[in-house]
């Protein structure tokens, strides 16, 4: 159940997220445990597993969804409304708030200007940007979610499953997005898939 | 100061904005508060229909109403967000007092709109004689915003919970039972009973509603991460 794929990196990188002996539990169970992680700008952490390994738990105690039962989490950002972004399938938006609402009301929130017609065109929605997300189907509804999570270039970039229900030019978008992510900071994606995969610096497969 | 202040203001108008569309256009909280206003209005209006009301019974009615009315509608802010599984959009975006604000002041709006609908109903349909205007207006006044922040606190307290409709009602109980007791002591007097602490109930709930509203974002900013 544990792995450690990034031990010790050399003391001159500055470490941008570093987790020690993480665990979670639900009830009695351990979903996680002795997790150490280290990682810097410009990496990409691909975490794969079986279901239920704990891929998705991961990724929540890193944006501090959740909580671990066992050991730290250290990150360099002040501001985790722009420095820190989680993107998921199971997160919702909404559905009565249309797509150039959901920019607003999100850089407003975070307290960021936002070029939001740029962002709209980036992300291929511009002829939905008026529909309220109730009706957009799951892939337009993905591409919503990656828009939210880039708008204010975040330091760090939690990513649940990127290509569940993207077509071929919402792949294009992922490796577009991963691209830029690892100039301005770094990834932590869950994955099996081996397209995704490949955008990895460093692995750590779950038990 | 000023920057932090303007950018507190916009991230509060945010998060009221988009409670405003939202309901604008689901119409759910508002239709529910004012059926339930509406159809007790009409039933009490049909059984007293013959006689007419003891103050202390009308005052008593009037606040059932609204603490119901209240208790259905004003939660929802905040537990339909959980069940919905947009409140992870708000605890990586927003800071929790922003969203507490934000939440509360739509609240105490929905339930000012929803206290001045249901006054003007109860005067005209059900038979009791309002005596003194300022003491009604200032008791319903107080009422509305007392009951409107002390329900956002109770939902906000009750939304992560997995039972959380029913522990938000739990909450409720003993903290709406005060201020319905000053509610009918204010529109007692109002409708003509004798009773000498009536205006000091109405400021008591605007007090009550100011001390709910400070340390509602305090109690909020501690549980909203779980």
């Amino acid at each position: 159940m544990s792995t450690s794929p990034i031990p010790n990196r050399p003391a001159i990188l500055k470490l941008v997220v570093e987790a020690k002996d993480l665990g979670k539990k639900y009830g009695d169970r351990w979903v996680l445990r002795n997790i150490n992680l280290a990682l810097v700008q410009g990496d990409c952490l691909i975490v794969t597993g079986r279901n239920g390994a704990g891929k998705s738990t991961l990724l929540k105690l890193l944006s501090g969804l959740e909580r671990a039962t066992l050991g730290t989490i250290q990150t360099d950002i002040q501001d985790y409304r722009t420095e820190l972004s989680y993107c998921a399938l199971e997160q919702a938006t909404f559905a009565n708030l249309t797509v150039k609402e959901h920019l607003e009301l999100s850089a407003k929130v975070r307290g960021i200007q936002s070029q939001d017609d740029d962002l709209i065109r980036s992300t291929g929605l511009e002829e939905h940007k008026d529909v309220q997300s109730q009706f957009l189907s799951s892939g337009l509804r993905s591409r919503l979610k990656i828009a939210l999570a880039v708008q204010s270039n975040p330091k760090i970039l939690l990513w649940d499953e990127p290509g569940v229900a993207l077509d071929g030019a919402g792949k294009t978008l992922i490796e577009r997005v991963v691209h830029e992510q690892k100039q301005r900071g770094l990834l932590v994606i869950a994955t099996n898939d081996p397209d995704e995969r490949r955008f990895g610096t460093h692995e750590l497969e779950l038990q | 100061m000023n920057s932090s202040f303007s950018s507190w203001k916009s991230e509060i108008a945010a998060v009221f904005a988009k409670e405003w569309k939202s309901e604008s256009r689901s119409l759910s909280g508002m239709t529910t508060t004012a059926l339930l206003c509406f159809v007790s209005v009409i039933i009490i209006n049909s059984i007293t229909w013959t006689t007419s009301i003891n103050p202390m019974i009308g005052a008593g009615m009037y606040w059932m109403i609204l603490v119901f009315a209240a208790s259905v509608s004003l939660p929802r802010t905040f537990l339909q967000e959980e069940e919905n599984r947009t409140a992870d959009f708000w605890r990586l975006m927003a800071r929790p007092e922003a969203i507490y604000w934000g939440k509360a002041l739509f609240n105490i709006a929905q339930m000012l709109v929803a206290t001045f609908v249901m006054s003007v109903l109860f005067v005209i349909m059900v038979k009791v004689h309002v005596v003194d205007y300022p003491v009604f207006i200032l008791t319903a006044f107080g009422g509305a915003v007392s009951i409107g922040s002390t329900v956002t606190l109770t939902g906000a307290i009750a939304s992560p919970a997995s039972n959380r409709y029913v522990l938000s009602a739990a909450i409720s109980v003993p903290l709406l039972v005060f201020l319905v007791n000053l509610g009918i002591t204010g529109t007692a007097t109002s409708f003509g009973e004798f009773l000498q602490s009536g205006e000091k109930g109405a400021i008591a709930m605007i007090a009550y509603s100011i001390a709910t509203c400070t340390i509602g974002p305090v109690v909020y900013s501690k549980i909203w991460k779980g």
